[in-house]
């Protein structure tokens, strides 16, 4: 066997290169997709009709105003009936550590607060919570200062590829608060609405079980 | 998902009213909004029924009477459930997901669709 079918050349380099995509001379997907969503965005706060975002796909439906308190700071939103929770966190907040991991709530990786409960993201329409207090993953932290659950989960090595890690951190939070992590049993039973591939689950049941003991 | 016409029911008649002319009810929506992605459900107007004085729960004489809307978490966790109907209680916190049990109504949990998936999809619809 040869090494040209495995050699990294130049234009494979390139198609695989992520992130800020400098392989490319600066244009990434993530980057084109923020790009798309501002573009529409600021298209519907200027009251203008909102055109299409260059990619492909129908003309928005007609929007509905909503605001949304997110992690403490209030947005005011022209918006898709059709946009989830999710969506809107994701697409047009860029506050892309919610994850969308199955978008039919079995998986768990979606999962915010909303007014203090936790709830799968992308199995509810934003225009749904005029008016709610959503908290994602971004809103744990005091500035550099993590939440004891998010440093439980460094210290008990409650992640491998971490694409779960959001929603069980959130799921975790509200799991704690609930007063349901008072044994390994217990954080099991009722963290069962987040899944991890990688299988950290002893992990991330020691880091829920630490993390309530210091709360 | 099909494009819809989403409104805030504030009345009960309001609600009535707005369905009687087409639209459909949603509640915690995590069924209908799945089979909506499907397209296996496709309402062209939406009301939400969230903010109506449904979601009571409380005894009646010996009876736990349960409002429509009050959530299934809600309903679980409530002493009087636990009290009057245990296995009711016991049952609910066995389905789903404690974040969709924070989401379902009683009301939609009782009308929720079929799941089989050979139902669930848009040719058989």
């Amino acid at each position: 066997m040869t090494m040209s079918d495995h050699e990294i050349t130049p234009s494979r380099k390139a198609r695989f290169t992520v992130g800020n995509g400098s392989a490319r001379g600066g244009l990434s997907r993530r980057s084109v997709l923020q790009m798309a969503g501002g573009a529409a965005s600021l298209a519907a706060a200027s009251g203008a009709t909102a055109q299409p975002a260059p990619t492909d796909g129908p003309p928005p439906a007609s929007t509905t105003r909503v605001r949304l308190v997110v992690n403490g700071s209030a947005r005011e939103l022209e918006i898709d009936p059709r946009q989830s929770v999710l969506d809107v966190l994701r697409e047009r907040l860029d506050l892309t550590g919610t994850k969308k991991g199955c978008n039919q709530g079995a998986c768990g990786a979606c999962t915010v607060l909303i007014n203090g409960r936790r709830v799968t993201s992308c199995l509810t329409l934003a225009v749904m919570h005029h008016g709610a207090e959503i908290t994602t993953i971004e809103g744990l932290a005091r500035g550099d200062e993590l939440h004891p659950l998010q440093a439980a989960f460094i210290e008990h090595d409650g992640f491998q590829c971490g694409f779960c890690t959001p929603g069980q951190i959130m799921s975790g939070v509200a799991c704690i608060a609930e007063g349901h992590a008072t044994s390994a049993d217990e954080i099991q039973f009722w963290m069962s609405g987040n899944i991890c591939r990688c299988a950290a689950y002893p992990g991330i049941v020691a880091a829920v079980a630490d993390a309530a003991g210091r709360t | 998902m099909l494009p819809f016409s989403f409104e805030k029911g504030r009345t009960e008649q309001d609600a009535i009213r707005t369905a009687a002319a087409g639209a459909r009810y949603i509640a915690g929506g995590t069924t209908l909004i799945d089979l909506m992605r499907d397209e296996v459900e496709r309402p062209e107007r939406l009301v939400d029924i969230n903010a109506l004085p449904m979601a009571d729960i409380r005894v009646d004489g010996s009876n736990l009477v349960i409002g429509a809307l009050a959530r299934v978490s809600d309903i679980a966790a409530h002493p009087e459930t636990k009290r009057l109907q245990p296995l009711v209680a016991e049952s609910l916190i066995e389905g789903a997901s404690p974040q969709l049990r924070n989401m379902a109504s009683m009301g939609g949990n009782l009308l929720q669709r079929v799941r089989c998936p050979y139902s669930c999809v848009s040719e058989f619809r």
